[in-house]
């Protein structure tokens, strides 16, 4: 690729807006500020983070998603000054293997992964996780009061996660909360960046375990797996193994809580839907999708142009970097019927929540699962919960993933049911 | 009826298979298999459902 860093995008005639994903404005009216920029500026110019193009339309944004060769996903770690800087604005200063890789290497790659998050992977471990939230709710049912976020939607994709990636279940909340803490602060706040030092310590623990992992045949999980895989014929090295599995758990921790939380705030403002949720539980295959496209939990990823292109009437140039906001484009009228409302059977409903093309969400089958089992125990054991608004609350900022901090909520106690933690 | 899996256009969603998992069967990876598949009569509106479910459009219905 060849750029020459003193082109700079032509911002004289382009629309322009100032889109701060991350600022307490977008996290409060984030359904208004996409829904404007669809309808004014579907291909817009954002002056914030050193200036980059902000797609919103479903056209545009499956335009940039699936041609990998004009919006690339590398991320040069060695050069800042390399305007590649990775799938997130600002850039994220961890390395994140492999979505930050490019064909024909990132197939090489996701071939390796996807036997481990394929439907039949989901299925296998669905036990463990309807046994982990049962034991969940076990714990707070007969109290008439829990925290969705703190009591189930924390614990139970943690445990899956580190059931799957195959650390000590007993760990799951040293790993959990730098996570919770980098996807719910700003990019570069004080917290985010004490969160990310946790989190790369931790990695410095994984990648102490991986040597060993190498000499033992059968070690568990995908940990396990990645010692034993290999990349045109070599293994990989302990450095992409740890950062592997630290995007691994960065997905499973947080993005199906974002869901879960979403959904049932939603639900507790609509006890008709909830109940019509609970009377036809056929229609959880399609309200999964409804309501991945409506909270769409990461709400943007980025790209950066390779060369010159013109993308909904915008000149883009080559080293631009480019926000696909996946949560217009999940609200574009022209692909959805009356998208700011929730259809619980809407069908089709292509939504761009786990992104398209080749980087398609390497857990989404785990977290459909995770999320109905969940959803489902909750309505089964629950019904007739009420949100405590008093004391919910959103992540400080949504950037990352649209979610919650807490949702408590009261209803009517039950007897326990006796499911222990899996352990 | 005959269905065809694109394999360049497939990225793993697995909608059609959720919908018609006889017809649309998965590889290891989770990918969904078609290759000129025939579709007995009885599944026919869950085949070419599913190929309207498919984000990527990658499912061909031959008639």
């Amino acid at each position: 690729m060849s750029v020459d860093p003193s082109v700079a995008p032509n911002v004289a005639t382009p629309p322009t807006v100032e889109f701060d994903h991350y600022s307490p404005e977008f996290r409060d009216n984030w359904r208004a500020i996409v829904d404007d920029n669809l309808s004014r500026c579907p291909v817009a110019y954002s002056t914030t983070y050193g200036g980059f193009w902000l797609v919103s339309d479903y056209a545009s944004v499956s335009r940039v998603i699936r041609d990998d060769a004009t919006f690339t996903s590398t991320h040069n770690m060695e050069d800042p000054n390399d305007p590649r800087q990775g799938i997130v604005i600002p850039p994220n200063p961890m390395h994140q293997v492999p979505m930050e890789f490019d064909p024909p290497l990132y197939n090489q790659y996701r071939r390796m992964l996807n036997p481990h998050f394929s439907p039949t992977a989901a299925r296998e471990l669905e036990p463990f996780v309807r046994q982990a939230t049962h034991a969940m709710l076990d714990k707070v049912c007969a109290t008439g009061r829990m925290d969705f976020v703190l009591d189930l939607g924390n614990p139970v994709p943690a445990l899956a996660t580190m059931k799957l990636v195959g650390l000590p279940l007993d760990d799951w909340e040293k790993y959990a909360e730098p996570m919770h803490g980098i996807v719910s602060h700003p990019a570069g706040s004080p917290e985010y960046r004490r969160c990310m030092a946790t989190l790369q310590e931790l990695g410095g623990v994984i990648g102490e375990m991986v040597p060993r992992l190498r000499n033992e045949e059968e070690a568990d999980g995908l940990l396990g797996a990645l010692t034993r895989a290999t990349i045109n014929g070599k293994p990989l090295p302990d450095e992409e193994i740890v950062l592997i599995v630290l995007l691994v758990m960065q997905g499973g921790v947080d993005t199906t809580t974002a869901l879960l939380a979403n959904t049932l705030d939603w639900l507790g403002d609509h006890p008709d839907y909830r109940q019509r949720l609970i009377d036809n539980p056929e229609l959880m295959e399609s309200a999964t999708e409804e309501f991945l496209r409506y909270f769409t939990p990461v709400p943007a990823l980025a790209r950066t142009a390779t060369k010159d292109v013109v993308l909904g009437g915008q000149q883009i140039r080559a080293g631009d970097r480019v926000l696909m906001c996946f949560s217009a484009a999940n609200r574009d009228p022209e692909v959805f019927d009356n998208p700011d409302e929730v259809r619980l059977d809407r069908f089709p409903n292509p939504h761009t929540s786990f992104g398209l093309g080749i980087h398609r969400c390497l857990g989404s089958n785990y977290a459909r699962s995770w999320f109905r089992i969940m959803l489902s125990a909750v309505l089964e054991r629950m019904p007739d919960y009420t949100i405590d608004r008093s004391g919910a609350r959103r992540n400080e900022s949504i950037g990352i993933v649209n979610g919650f901090v807490t949702l408590p909520a009261t209803f009517t106690p039950s007897e326990p049911r006796g499911v222990e933690v899996p352990r | 009826m005959r269905v065809t899996v694109d394999r360049a256009k497939c990225h793993g969603h697995v909608r059609c298979n959720a919908i018609a998992p006889e017809i649309y069967r998965l590889n290891e990876e989770g990918y969904a298999v078609a290759d000129g598949t025939e579709v007995p009569p009885e599944y026919e509106d869950a085949a070419e459902r599913a190929a309207l479910a498919c984000p990527e459009n990658a499912i061909i219905v031959e008639r």
